[in-house]
């Protein structure tokens, strides 16, 4: 229907983009390039949001301010380079677990639902691919079957919620139970041991000295923010959870997409099921604990709106990172873990009240703006 | 003083309307607070001056005039999105003017909160009542300030109050220790005008009060408010239901985007005709885009067939054809949105057939959007939009996944065809990227639109598409319509408004209470036509015996 043919400009190079998709016209792509390349540039690193990426350098200067604390309590380890360096990689080890939970969490909060389960289905998960039968069939095999119960109960928990309409509170603080209940059943609530030295050798090998489960989160968060940036089930989560009604009326099957969600964030914790073995060298039932609200509080601290609609994983993983240092910077200094649970509290609190301050004047600002414009 | 039987008849003549210029209704504003004298005999109670409330993005309100006096029934016609419910909503205390004066018994006054409202005796009955099912009746009447002793609950107390109000509303059979969650539909709203009562309202706003009850409730509600106006309470009366206007009402302020557009006209005499054109805005100039000369008929593109869901229609039956404008005229509840979102697949289809090009569609809106359905949902900000995303986002909802390769999606791509969309539309402002939610109701609405124009949309489905957008955007939004049309796309369009039905479509179809009363070409029917077919047995002329 158009005849105003867009007038083409010079074409700056765009880097990160794949070839041009069939439906497009070059020279149409090419006129709006100049204001693609830059959003491009600018969210390349932040999510597509200015919003989130200013969020984000706050997170950063809570970890600085934290590493500050650190430097100046401990000052003796912090003015050896070395400590500094093994220290964070200690860090890093300990948010690894959690960090890959979190990571499948912030998309089933963005995609408007909540996953109480996590800590159940990674302790099942890590009993599972621990019998003494599936052990039999060597790391393979565990693997396998820790990837695939942690699959196959995010996918009940989907088929729940979905289809089954449950509330996603309530199916998933359902299967919390029922999860760890079958956990403690196949384990006959005994710590299973794990006799496989590859996996047992997961937690302990090093790559270029650092420990491989940093690589496997840094993968996994890698993974996950190409997935929610960069593709269409990205796009799809947004839409869910900002607005499932507008999102189902523009043709998006909100069901199985509410589906898929619940069904990666098993997937995550079947990974973290076989990560956390690894450390351990065994799994039980209760193995694993709270992890659920580690994960929602991680991803509520990076920016996560727990109504669904707006989150980064950058933020969800400075999450994890936040509270894994705090755990340090306590352990560093010989103070209790009540005390830390405290001050855990309280960060989450003092993120949330910072959030709606920042929301409630962004929207503010945006509402006169448009006033005073028309 | 009883209202109904002093007997008076207020004279037509006196009617006083605002003439409507468009941004000075202020000034008329001053000549309306005149009244005529043997219509109301009560003194002034409330008197909103200019009042004018904004949110972000929206006028609620822009300039408000009303005037309610001691024991009269005054009533608040006007379409849904004129600003009624803010307006009770700020005379609730729920929100509080951005200008003009609120003067609440010869006093300006602004009421910081529902609680201050309350106390000043200005109760208000919701139409979601806002009952507590699981508290008893008493409860519920003293819900906030019940009698009380020391920090108790003085119970006994409460009971024989509530009975006392019971018994004055003539529901005595009503027991205060009952739970409201038992009562029907009828009796929750006697329990929230029991607590208007408690509070010693004596303004009482009743926002449609008749939407929840059957027909012979209706007329116990009228005793009621008779009761209560004789004791010199003052009624506000909601309602689209003109036909209760004239049997309850004295005055009538008829309210059109956020404006008082006819004040303190009499209720009983007024006739139908002025009291629809001053709620749908005739001034409004239409400029509709010439409909081409008739070509050759398009294809069958939508045939639906005696298509049915309990409660909302029956049996209706409609094509449209490619290239074709099919325009549905209907008031709020005649079940035209419920059908067009059936059509869409949105809602199931109790019985009856939908095909798309001779093809039967599967149920779901993913049937329907493959099929090459689009629609544009009345409720624009709750329905379609993802607020807080950018403009080329929103654009491209339902078609991203075609830019995409692999999945990955091509953001490049979905920006350029978003800025065509925008050009060709005329967006403002024209950077796809800023967040949806900076921009007006017109271009919001053009967002919604653009989505449809990506991909292969072969019929359009338009729920009231100018809802809260201007003269200018509605004109620009006519001529996109057209555009469409002549370009061989089939268009599914309902309005409020029937000068935009008639302008706009091709064909057209009338909807009552749920069904087709009449289908004719556009230029068989006119105005006066469509709004009798539309409004008979709602909206009767003069008041019935």
């Amino acid at each position: 229907m158009s005849d105003a043919t867009p007038t083409p400009t010079a074409t700056p190079e765009r880097p990160q983009l794949p070839a041009q998709s069939p439906p497009v016209d070059p020279a149409e792509t090419a006129a709006a390039s100049e204001a693609a390349t830059t959003s491009n540039r600018l969210s390349w690193w932040r999510g597509d949001s200015g919003e989130g990426a200013r969020r984000n350098l706050g997170l950063i200067g809570v970890l600085v301010v934290l590493v500050i604390i650190g430097a100046m309590t401990r000052w003796d380890l912090y003015s050896n380079p070395d400590w500094v360096w093994g220290n964070t990689l200690t860090i890093l080890k300990l948010a690894s677990v959690v960090g890959v939970v979190t990571v499948g969490m912030t998309f089933v909060i963005i995609g408007g639902g909540i996953d109480l389960s996590v800590g159940a289905i990674l302790a099942l998960s890590a009993v599972w691919a621990t019998t003494v039968a599936t052990q039999s069939y060597g790391a393979g095999g565990m693997i396998f079957t820790a990837l695939v119960v942690g699959l196959s109960v995010g996918v009940v928990n989907g088929i729940l919620i979905s289809y089954g309409r449950l509330v996603p509170f309530i199916a998933t603080l359902a299967m919390l139970v029922a999860a760890r209940g079958l956990a403690a059943e196949i384990s006959n609530k005994q710590t299973q041991l794990s006799n496989n030295t590859f996996i047992n050798n997961i937690a302990s090998e090093k790559l270029l000295g650092i420990p491989l489960l940093v690589y496997i989160l840094a993968a996994v968060v890698a993974a996950g923010w190409v997935l929610l940036n960069r593709t269409t089930f990205g796009r799809r989560t947004v839409a869910v959870g900002g607005n499932p009604e507008a999102a189902r009326l523009a043709g998006i099957n909100v069901r199985r997409h509410t589906l898929l969600l619940y069904a990666l964030s098993g997937l995550c914790c079947g990974i973290a099921a076989i990560m956390l073995t690894a450390q351990a060298n065994s799994a039980q039932a209760a193995t694993a604990n709270l992890y659920e609200l580690d994960a929602i509080a991680a991803a509520i601290i990076g920016g996560t709106l727990l109504s669904g609609g707006r989150g980064t994983i950058i933020g969800s993983l400075l999450g994890v990172i936040i509270f894994s240092t705090i755990t340090n910077l306590f352990a560093i200094n010989g103070l209790s873990s009540e005390a830390q649970n405290m001050v855990k509290g309280g960060i989450i609190v003092a993120a949330v009240l910072v959030q709606q301050v920042q929301f409630r004047s962004i929207t503010q600002f945006l509402g006169r703006n448009r006033l005073t414009n028309s | 003083m009883n209202l109904r039987s002093s007997g008076a008849k207020p004279n037509v003549s006196e009617e006083e309307t605002v003439a409507q210029p468009e941004e000075n209704a202020a000034v008329a504003g001053a000549s309306l607070v005149e009244a005529p004298a043997d219509t109301v005999a009560g003194e002034v109670v409330l008197r909103l001056t200019d009042v004018v409330k904004t949110f972000p993005g929206v006028r609620a309100l822009d300039g408000v005039q009303l005037e309610v006096r001691a024991g009269e029934v005054h009533c608040l016609l006007g379409q849904n999105g004129a600003g009624k419910s803010t307006l009770i909503k700020v005379l609730a205390g729920v929100h509080q003017p951005d200008s003009g004066q609120v003067e609440w018994r010869g006093e300006p006054t602004t009421f910081a909160n529902p609680q201050a409202a309350m106390r000043a005796g200005i109760a208000t009955i919701y139409q979601e009542l806002d009952l507590v099912e699981d508290l008893s009746v008493g409860e519920n009447a003293f819900l906030g300030h019940e009698p009380r002793r020391l920090g108790f609950v003085r119970r006994g107390q409460m009971v024989r109050r509530t009975r006392q109000i019971l018994g004055r509303l003539g529901h005595g059979e009503i027991h205060p220790k009952r739970m409201v969650r038992a009562l029907p539909a009828a009796g929750k709203q006697i329990v929230s005008m029991a607590r208007a009562l408690s509070h010693e309202a004596r303004l009482i706003i009743m926002d449609e009060p008749s939407a929840v009850l059957a027909h012979d409730e209706v007329g116990n509600l009228f005793r009621i408010i008779r009761e209560l106006t004789a004791q010199g309470i003052a009624v506000i009366y909601i309602s689209h239901r003109l036909e209760e206007i004239r049997e309850i009402g004295d005055r009538v302020t008829v309210l059109k985007d956020g404006r008082t557009t006819a004040a303190n006209l009499p209720a009983r005499d007024t006739p139908t005709r002025d009291l629809v054109s001053r709620m749908t805005g005739r001034s409004i100039e239409y400029v509709f885009p010439e409909r081409p000369a008739a070509g050759p008929a398009g294809a069958e593109l939508l045939q639906v067939e005696g298509l049915t869901r309990a409660g909302e229609f029956a049996d209706v039956s409609l094509d449209v054809r490619a290239g074709e404008i099919v325009g549905i005229a209907g008031l709020v509840g005649s079940g035209r949105s419920e059908l067009l979102e059936t059509i869409y697949g949105a809602r199931r289809a109790d019985s009856g057939t939908i095909r798309m090009a001779g093809r039967a569609l599967r149920a779901g809106v993913g049937a329907a959007v493959r099929a090459g359905m689009g629609m544009a949902p009345e409720e624009r900000k709750s329905q379609a939009l993802l607020l807080g995303e950018p403009i080329y986002r929103n654009v491209t909802l339902s078609t991203f996944s075609r830019y995409a390769r692999f999945g990955f999606t091509n953001v490049a791509a979905e920006q350029a065809e978003a800025n065509r969309i925008a050009a060709d539309l005329e967006l403002r402002p024209r950077d796809v990227r800023r967040p949806v939610r900076t921009l007006s109701g017109g271009n919001q609405q053009k967002v919604v639109v653009g989505r449809w124009l990506l991909g292969d949309t072969k019929l359009l489905i338009l729920d009231e598409p100018t809802r809260g957008v201007d003269i200018g955007a509605r004109a620009e939004l006519y001529q996109v319509i057209r555009n469409l049309a002549v370009q061989g796309v089939g268009v599914l369009l309902v309005s409020s408004e029937v000068p935009e039905v008639l302008g706009l479509a091709d064909r057209v179809l009338v909807m009552r209470e749920g069904r087709v009363v009449r289908e004719a070409p556009a230029g068989e029917l006119d105005e006066n036509t469509v709004l009798d077919l539309v409004m008979a047995g709602s909206l009767m002329e003069g008041a019935p015996a």
